[in-house]
């Protein structure tokens, strides 16, 4: 489905120049004493909300940096940044 | 036919004729004809055969919104023909044709179309299960469009355009041109997108006055000519608009003329704003046989008088529901075509004017009547018309019914790009109720009529766009808020929808043959929804996109429905809003590919060159396809292999090492300077994604290189997985800026020496070690002693302007052995030789690093580490029930090795081959297989299954590997 | 073995060969084409020097004695040396015109000079041209030249320079992507400038409209 992007360097641009990176789940767990039900969770479960979510993008046609933005799931839409997801 | 030759709104140059072929005559007509009025104007009447009952079919439209008039042209089956520009000396022939256009073979299937009725394709000549192949081959002989024939060549000029503006108005009629004014006035860029070759819509054809007592198609004019004197309006004409987007983007293509750079051109707006201002077709009117060749549209007869110089009929009878039926009646009339009757299904509301004009003229006017039934086959012979339940009936003779239910806004564009419309029962039109962000509707699209209105609204439109982009017109605003609010509202609409019967011939879809009966069937099936119905009867899923049925069907379904509260629901619109030429989408692409530095050097040796990914290179030298010169040279004398595509990177910075230690499974501490070290990626799942060396240049500095594949994603890699750590280290790609060539044999070192001045003996450069050379000429390169293919070799990575020089350098310096170029197939077997995986060919997205026999590269005990993929490496280490990596001999080598991908069967499918070849050290073909880790120990018996082999299995045997040189001295020597 | 004499070849193969050449350094560098006429033009570059800056101080770096465009997208042109800043931690320096600079010193600093090819767009109005192989907007939001945008033209990722009118309202830009996308990157503009008469150029029609820029923005 077709999607704007606002790249903090570059600016809005068409999704097709971006890489979904997954929803922004944190920095990686510890490996020391991980249970493999920790590591699934981190690498592999998602919140999946019908709604907005926070997460990773790259602009790989363009600029090349990661950034996080929230997306309205059921529109499509990028929206303002939310501190509180 | 003789063209009136004196009409104001005439858009032909009826003093240039052309000529065209139509099914092996010649006809004639003039510059600006489509090929549908050319033929119409020769006096053509059946343009075709309908697609299931081969009727007899006409013009009925003019906007393509049919199948009608789909003819094959210069030998491009499924051209519409009113669409197509005529050209002198094309070829049109009509489609779906068994025998002539007036006398069809096939055209006695019309009588037994009681035979197909809903849903036939799905339920009918199933069963017995023999019968459908049989018969499915003589339905597609008997149905259907054009035939594309294998030998058809077609040179069209196709490109494409990415236009960026602000504000982008689809359509080019008053409301449009209003809108793309009032956004240009603003200081915006704005395009302005017309499907049709001419400004003004609907009023480009209509001489009557306005109320200001100025003629139509000169106010349409005027507003146009202010259009096209802005320089910040962009105007594509012949462009009709195939989606918009809830991103903003409008996609379009456009028709090319002769002065055109091209035919077909693709155009994808990027606009912050947009206007849609489509306007509206026309809905049919529903009545038995209303595909008659000689029932047309309203706008279609109009428009072939005024735009075309065509008198349609010498007499005619209308049925129509719309005032501009009415002035399309006393248009006809007034150009000397005899009108016997208009019947409006209407009973009140018409334009006093337009009744006082038909009255003057002595035109009859039969309020709330509509026609019942067409007479005649090939040709239209009488009418009857009626009253709505056909209590009193008159039938007229006539050449030509004019018939139309009423209008139909486009709203395919607002529902496409997110936004909603709803039914409204005073217009009886889907309206738009919801509009996406940043989209404005605007003009008859709203149920507008009234010029002055359609003016302010289009003005309106464009001046919201213009505030949705930071402009402030308030008071411009106010003012045309003022003029829409002073001019006359939204028409009441007809509801008339179909006279009473069991609608047998009566054609809700022309395209698919989709009758009202077939709806009525539908229904009694079950179907409710018009979605589902149009899916089981297949109306609504032709060429024209849903033009004809699109209004229609929902009406219908929602009268038929037991509820009557319930509101008739539109079926979705997709893109491509009209048919659409593959070629237009495809068109302006160009094959980016990229090429080493030795391209050309390695086709003038007779590489063949590949696509691998994103680059060309060199599959074999020469026509033998196991490529075994190129092999044995490499085993016994010396080889040359291209190897640029390698990704190659410098890592560098305080973090550098904590990035490698993050993406590479091993320990990166303890690479030493100058070591090659070989490594391996892995994702969080622990399979390997990657492999290749890591080389420590200096104290937080490094030189990587990744496989082929891997190389455009490494960096997108590394700073995904560190996003959240801060790290203060940088990644530079180099992939393009070193070639890379292997020298690779036991001769390579005496190659090597030819080239450069520094010492290369074993002793200074030995096996894993990297060194910077200087070659002869001063070419800086980085040389790696790696043993990737088994033998001796140096991999040289050098500036890739330099490149080249260096490649002539070693064939020159190799040419006292012999030495010769060796490509990937080459390569492939000599790896397999060794047992050496190349990701994607040994492993899939499930194969680990343990699979592999790698689990070697994994580190468990990296101190502080966080490793992509080692949690999953832990928990896979010892993980029964996986696919393993052995290496295999054939038990009859005779036989040759089994191909790639074969599966491995013992019992059941248990794996299988990855790579097999002949090998010629080993004089036997070997190969590498994954399979179950039962089947992995050693002796084991593979049984593998290939494509044809009659269910003889062949078998192999599980072999040790490397199979070449397992203590691996040749490489070091 | 005899020194052989090194040759440097550029990635970019124009459709016809220059009519007028020169020797420098290890590079034969297109002087002129036939045809040229006034323009559009499309010139190689690809055999300037270029360097890559990745710091995290990139304030601190003065290479040449110029300071580093301080944003994203701002690019500085002196010396020959064209400077544009790609990302937080990222710049890249073209050579483009003049005397061959000295190679900066520093860790922050690779060579990249082969690593992408380099071509100038000269054309009164690119526009037609570029929108023919990309979406980028070079008019909105309006910036001061010289610029970068980093995006895909012809469907490869590309920086692409706008140098803004030169002298007489000729406007150049300058495209940069990988080299190996050299002679495809070449053909697509080629064949997207054809029907406004975009001809392969040499350094000196290159090298007159960087001079007359340069007498433009001193007066």
């Amino acid at each position: 489905m077709a999607l704007n992007l606002n790249c903090p360097i570059c600016g809005p641009r068409s999704g097709y120049e971006f890489r979904f990176g997954g929803e922004d789940k944190g920095p990686r767990p510890a490996e020391e004493g991980a249970t493999t039900a920790l590591w699934l969770a981190y690498a592999h479960l998602n919140r999946n909300v019908a709604g907005v979510q926070r997460e990773w993008w790259c602009h790989k046609d363009g600029c090349g940096t990661w950034f996080r933005v929230c997306r309205d799931t059921v529109t499509n839409c990028e929206v303002p940044t939310v501190d509180t997801l | 036919m003789e063209r009136l030759k004196h009409l104001p709104t005439l858009r032909i140059a009826a003093r240039q004729p052309i000529t065209l072929r139509f099914n092996g005559r010649t006809l004639a007509g003039c510059a600006g004809d489509t090929v549908a009025t050319l033929l119409y104007g020769s006096g053509e009447r059946i343009f075709g055969r309908s697609l299931k009952y081969h009727r007899p079919r006409g013009l009925y439209s003019l906007d393509g919104e049919c199948s009608n008039a789909m003819m094959t042209i210069d030998g491009m089956p499924n051209l519409n023909a009113e669409l197509t520009p005529a050209r002198e000396g094309m070829r049109v022939e009509p489609q779906n044709v068994m025998g002539s256009l007036k006398w069809d073979l096939l055209g006695g299937l019309d009588h037994l179309a009681f035979a197909m009725p809903a849903g036939f394709f799905y339920k009918t000549l199933h069963k017995p299960s023999w019968l459908w192949p049989r018969a499915v081959k003589g339905i597609r002989r008997a149905a259907g469009l054009g035939v594309l024939h294998p030998e058809a060549r077609f040179d069209q000029r196709c490109d494409a355009i990415y236009p960026n503006v602000d504000v982008c108005v689809v359509g080019g009629g008053p409301a449009g041109l209003s809108a793309a004014l009032a956004a240009a006035e603003e200081g915006l860029r704005v395009a302005l997108l017309e499907a049709r070759p001419r400004l003004g819509g609907f009023c480009d054809y209509r001489v009557r006055a306005d109320a200001q007592g100025k003629p139509l198609h000169q106010w349409a004019a005027a507003l146009a000519d202010q259009v096209r004197a802005r320089d910040n309006i962009r105007v594509f004409t012949d462009a009709p608009v195939v989606g918009a987007y809830p991103d903003g983007r409008v996609a379009a293509f456009q028709r090319g003329g002769p002065e055109d750079a091209f035919d077909l051109r693709y155009i994808e707006i990027t606009a912050a704003g947009a206007v849609v201002a489509t306007g509206c077709i026309e809905r049919p009117l529903l009545f038995a046989h209303n595909d008659r060749p000689g029932v047309m549209q309203m706008g279609c007869a109009h428009r072939l008088l005024h735009t075309y110089g065509i008198r349609p009929a010498a007499d005619a009878v209308f049925s129509v529901a719309h005032d501009l039926g009415l002035e399309a009646a006393i248009d006809l009339h007034d150009q000397g075509v005899t009108v016997h009757c208009v019947a409006d299904a209407r009973t009140d509301g018409q334009d006093p004017l337009l009744i006082a004009a038909l009255e003057q003229r002595g035109i009859p006017l039969r309020r709330g009547w509509v026609a019942h039934t067409a007479h005649g086959r090939s040709r239209l012979r009488a009418v009857t018309l009626g009253t709505p339940a056909g209590t009193f009936r008159q039938r007229i003779a006539c050449e030509l019914l004019v018939a139309s239910a009423g209008l139909t806004p486009l709203t395919g564009l607002v529902t496409m790009a997110g936004g909603q419309v709803k039914y409204d029962p005073r217009t009886g039109f889907f309206l738009p109720v919801r509009l996406p962000p940043n989209m404005q509707a605007c003009g008859r699209l709203r149920g507008l009529h009234d010029p002055a209105a359609l003016a302010a609204d289009g003005t309106l439109a464009g001046l919201r766009a213009a505030e949705g982009l930071g402009c402030r017109p308030q008071r411009k605003i106010a003012a045309a808020e003022a003029a829409l609010a002073a001019a006359p509202g939204a028409p009441r609409g007809s509801k008339w929808l179909a006279a009473p019967g069991k609608g047998a011939k009566t054609f809700i879809c022309f395209d698919e043959d989709g009758t009202l009966k077939h709806l009525h069937q539908a229904m009694a099936q079950g179907f409710d929804v018009p979605e589902l119905i149009k899916r089981f009867t297949a109306i609504g899923t032709g060429p024209g996109q849903g033009g004809i049925p699109g209004h229609n069907l929902p009406l219908l379904v929602a009268a038929g429905q037991a509820s009557p509260a319930s509101d008739p629901m539109p079926t979705t619109v997709r893109p491509p809003l009209v048919a659409a030429p593959i070629a237009a989408y495809a068109g302006g692409r160009h094959d980016m590919a990229k090429r080493t530095p030795m391209h050309d050097a390695q086709v003038a040796a007779g590489g063949r060159m590949e696509r691998v990914g994103e680059w060309f290179r060199a599959r074999r030298f020469g026509t033998d396809p196991g490529a075994a010169a190129e092999i044995m040279a490499v085993r016994t004398n010396v080889g040359l292999l291209d190897a640029s595509t390698l990704g190659k990177f410098r890592v560098f910075g305080p973090d550098a090492l904590k990035a490698l230690q993050r993406v590479y499974v091993g320990d990166m501490a303890r690479t030493r300077p100058f070591r090659t070290t070989y490594a391996a990626m892995c994702n969080e799942d622990g399979c390997v994604i990657d492999d290749g060396v890591v080389i420590r240049t200096g104290d937080n500095d490094f030189y990587i290189t990744t496989s082929t594949g891997r190389a455009a994603q490494t960096v997108e890699w590394f700073r995904y997985h560190t996003r959240y750590d801060g790290w203060d280290y940088h990644i530079v790609n180099l992939t393009d800026a070193h070639g890379v060539i292997n020298i690779a044999g036991p001769n390579a070192r005496k190659v090597l020496e030819a080239m450069t001045a520094d010492d290369v003996a074993n002793t200074a450069f030995p096996f894993a070690a990297c060194r910077d050379l200087t070659l002869a000429g001063g070419i800086p390169a980085r040389a790696m002693r790696l043993g990737f293919v088994g033998e001796l070799s140096y991999e040289l990575h050098v500036p890739a302007s330099c490149m080249e020089t260096a490649w002539r350098m070693a064939e020159a310096a190799g040419a006292p052995f012999g030495i010769a170029p060796f490509g990937l197939e080459a390569q492939n077997t000599l790896r397999m030789e060794k047992g050496h995986v190349i990701l994607g060919s040994e492993s899939e997205q499930r194969t680990v690093l343990h699979d592999l026999g790698l689990g070697f590269l994994w580190c468990r005990t990296k101190p502080e580490a966080k490793t992509v993929g080692a949690l999953a490496l832990r928990d896979t280490a010892d993980q029964p029930g996986r696919l393993k990596l052995v290496g295999f001999k054939m038990e009859t080598p005779g036989d040759g090795p089994p191909r790639d991908g074969s599966p491995v069967v013992n019992g059941r499918i248990r794996g299988y081959v990855c790579t097999a070849r002949h090998s010629h050290a080993l004089g036997e073909p070997v190969g590498m297989a994954l399979v179950e880790e039962e089947l992995a120990r050693g002796g084991t018996r593979l049984g593998i299954y290939e494509d044809g082999c009659g269910g003889r299995l062949r078998y192999g045997t599980v072999a040790p590997m490397p199979f070449y040189d397992p203590e691996g001295t040749r490489m070091r020597i | 073995m005899e020194n052989r004499i090194m040759e440097r070849k550029s990635p970019v193969a124009m459709p016809t060969a220059p009519e007028q050449v020169t020797r420098r350094g290890d590079w034969t560098v297109a002087l002129r084409y036939g045809g040229e006429g006034a323009g559009p033009w499309l010139v190689d570059l690809s055999h300037g020097a270029k360097w890559d800056f990745q710091s995290a101080a990139l304030e601190t770096l003065t290479p040449w004695g110029m300071a580093i465009p301080e944003k994203p997208g701002q690019c500085r042109f002196a010396g020959g040396m064209l400077c544009s800043r790609l990302n937080r931690t990222q710049a890249i320096a073209w050579h483009i015109a003049g005397a061959p600079p000295p190679a900066p010193g520093g860790e922050a600093v690779t060579d990249v000079s082969d690593a992408t090819m380099l071509l100038a767009l000269v054309a009164v109005d690119p526009t037609g041209i570029l929108e023919k192989v990309t979406a980028l907007d070079f008019q909105r939001p309006q910036r001061p030249w010289p610029f970068v945008l980093q995006g895909p033209v012809a469907h490869v990722p590309c920086r692409v320079v706008h140098l803004g009118p030169g002298a007489d309202g000729t406007n150049a830009l300058l495209i940069n992507c990988a080299r190996g996308y050299a002679r495809d990157m070449a053909h697509a503009l080629l064949a997207a400038g054809d029907e406004f008469g975009l001809r392969p150029a040499g350094e000196q029609a290159w090298n007159g409209w960087v001079a007359a820029m340069e007498q433009s923005a001193a007066a």
